[in-house]
């Protein structure tokens, strides 16, 4: 579920709100991603290898000081009706606290490590299949009762995209346009959502790499013409999970003119800049107004 | 339809809405005062850059065919009577993009582009008298232009520019048809709430000669033929 759908369903958990007599609020969270989509927790994250992340959330009415909030982890959805709507179920696994010392908004963060989100709830970071954790950030003032809550769902997703195939790489100067299909989906394995391409020549040690890109084509730049560079290409999931690579194609980089090349090498005389001719208009104003006095003169 | 052709047409919708102006008993009563003029012209060009070289440099990369160079001029009123004389500044840009060439000359997938940021400082004699003084919604011009184009060439990876700039000068000579015959209510209420008195349609044709005044050492920036412009006028 992405973020805009966990709003949609913060709003919709909202709506009731306003008809109703009571003090709770709502509110969104979000687990913030570097890589990946956000509110995926990949295997990576899952078994603690990838670092600390951030969720964020927000409530609808400012927090008081003195208050904490309350992180708790579910494999149930949280309550949806009733004085508790909001909350998560008592079986929940509470995750953090964290206290509130100085509040001014009613949005707040807090850096954890996602496989802590997923631990309480005895999952494997091996499923075959998606596995949701839902996400409750409760609000307790300094009476210790509930005043907010914010919910996410969070989808715990290790399975890896099927590898890119028919790669096709295009010789550019000093780079290599690299394209590519995805791959035909099989069991255990999840939609690829980003590519990275790889180019590695064979006196390299590593290999150059293209940005995070959605899309079905990049540039690999900062290549040499005439080496030839290994091309590859891995997918990665929602959750981050990398694919096998590709099947290697061979590029390499050629030398192209550009139309100014083109044209100094057909015998072309202009050398560019601004010191042909006159500089500016303000010479060509001067040559204008000496010619002007010139012919006064005579 | 020839060139000849369409003169006649034009003329003849002109004298067709001079006759109708005249019948509405409409006029120029009470135009607020003139200052100047801003025009804003779409005309086609195509360097002639391959006019002085054994090979088609321009031809390989870009092909044969015509682009498009938009410009926008300013202008100050320095006379207005018999016509209006003006003095003013222009701005423009074209760009035309192609593929770049392997060593063996054959199209790279790599792209590059010409671009042409041209100014001009020119003096403009618009001939307007027929529709002030007769209401006949016809005008002709005349406009000699200083001309500097700024010029720089780019290919997709940016490893290679040159940039520099070529110096010349041009003639153009129009006809302008005054759109304010379609709806003179609404030129008059655009006259009193932005003081443009009148709006033209203009046609134009263009001679240009930016080779750095035919230095050896430069390429040559005029239009390989006439260029010819349509545009629109807001005398204000």
């Amino acid at each position: 579920m992405n973020a805009r759908a966990v709003l949609l369903l913060a709003c919709g958990l909202a709506a009731p709100l306003a008809g109703a007599a009571q003090t709770l609020t709502a509110g969104t969270a979000q687990l913030d991603d570097d890589t990946g989509e956000v509110n995926y927790v990949g295997v990576s994250e899952c078994n603690g290898t990838a670092g600390m992340e951030t969720l964020r959330w927000n409530l609808s009415s400012t927090p008081t000081v003195g208050g904490k909030y309350e992180i708790w982890v579910s494999d149930h959805s949280w309550n949806t009706s009733g004085t508790d709507l909001g909350y998560c179920q008592a079986a929940s696994q509470d995750v953090k606290t964290v206290f509130v010392t100085e509040v001014d908004t009613s949005s707040a963060s807090v850096d954890l490590q996602p496989g802590d989100l997923v631990t309480p709830l005895a999952y494997t970071c091996d499923p075959t299949t998606d596995r949701k954790i839902y996400l409750c950030v409760e609000f307790r003032n300094a009476a210790g009762a509930r005043a907010g809550y914010a919910n996410a769902t969070l989808t715990l997703q290790t399975r890896p995209p099927p590898a890119p195939v028919s790669v096709k790489v295009g010789a550019l100067e000093n780079a290599l346009d690299v394209s590519w299909s995805n791959g035909t989906l099989g069991s255990g394995q999840a939609e690829a959502f980003e590519y990275v391409a790889y180019a590695q020549a064979g006196d390299e040690t590593s290999a150059h790499a293209s940005g995070r890109t959605e899309s079905k084509s990049v540039r690999i730049e900062g290549l040499r013409n005439e080496v030839a560079y290994q091309v590859t290409v891995v997918a990665y999931s929602k959750g981050n999970n990398p694919s096998d690579p590709s099947a290697a194609v061979t590029g390499t980089p050629v030398p192209v003119d550009d139309f100014w090349e083109h044209y100094k090498n057909a015998g072309g005389t202009d050398s560019g800049g601004c010191s042909s001719g006159p500089a500016g208009l303000g010479a060509l104003a001067g040559l204008a107004l000496a010619r002007l006095i010139r012919r006064r003169r005579s | 339809m020839s060139r000849t052709r369409i003169v006649v047409a034009v003329t003849a919708l002109a004298l067709a809405a001079s006759a109708s102006a005249q019948e509405v008993g409409s006029g120029w009563v009470g135009e607020s005062p003139r200052k100047g003029s801003f025009q804003l012209v779409g005309s086609t060009y195509r360097p002639n850059i391959d006019a002085d070289l054994a090979t088609n440099p321009y031809q390989d990369v870009f092909g044969k065919g015509r682009g498009w160079m938009f410009r926008a001029l300013g202008a100050r009123a320095l006379y207005v009577g018999v016509g209006t004389l003006e003095a003013g500044l222009g701005v423009g840009y074209f760009q035309d993009t192609g593929k770049g060439r392997l060593a063996d000359g054959t199209a790279a997938a790599e792209s590059t582009a010409l671009h042409v940021l041209p100014v001009s400082a020119s003096v403009t004699y618009r001939f307007d008298y027929l529709a002030d003084r007769y209401r006949v919604p016809l005008m002709f011009y005349g406009r000699a232009s200083l001309e500097r184009y700024h010029w720089w060439v780019s290919n997709e990876s940016d490893t290679s520019k040159e940039s520099g700039a070529t110096n010349g000068y041009s003639f153009t000579g129009g006809v302008g048809l005054l759109l304010d015959i379609l709806d003179r209510g609404s030129a008059r209420e655009l006259d009193r709430e932005t003081g443009i008195n009148h709006t033209w349609l203009t046609f134009d044709v263009t001679k240009s000669k930016v080779d750095d005044f035919g230095s050896s050492k430069s390429w040559d920036l005029s239009d390989e033929k006439l260029s010819l412009g349509f545009g629109v006028l807001f005398v204000f």
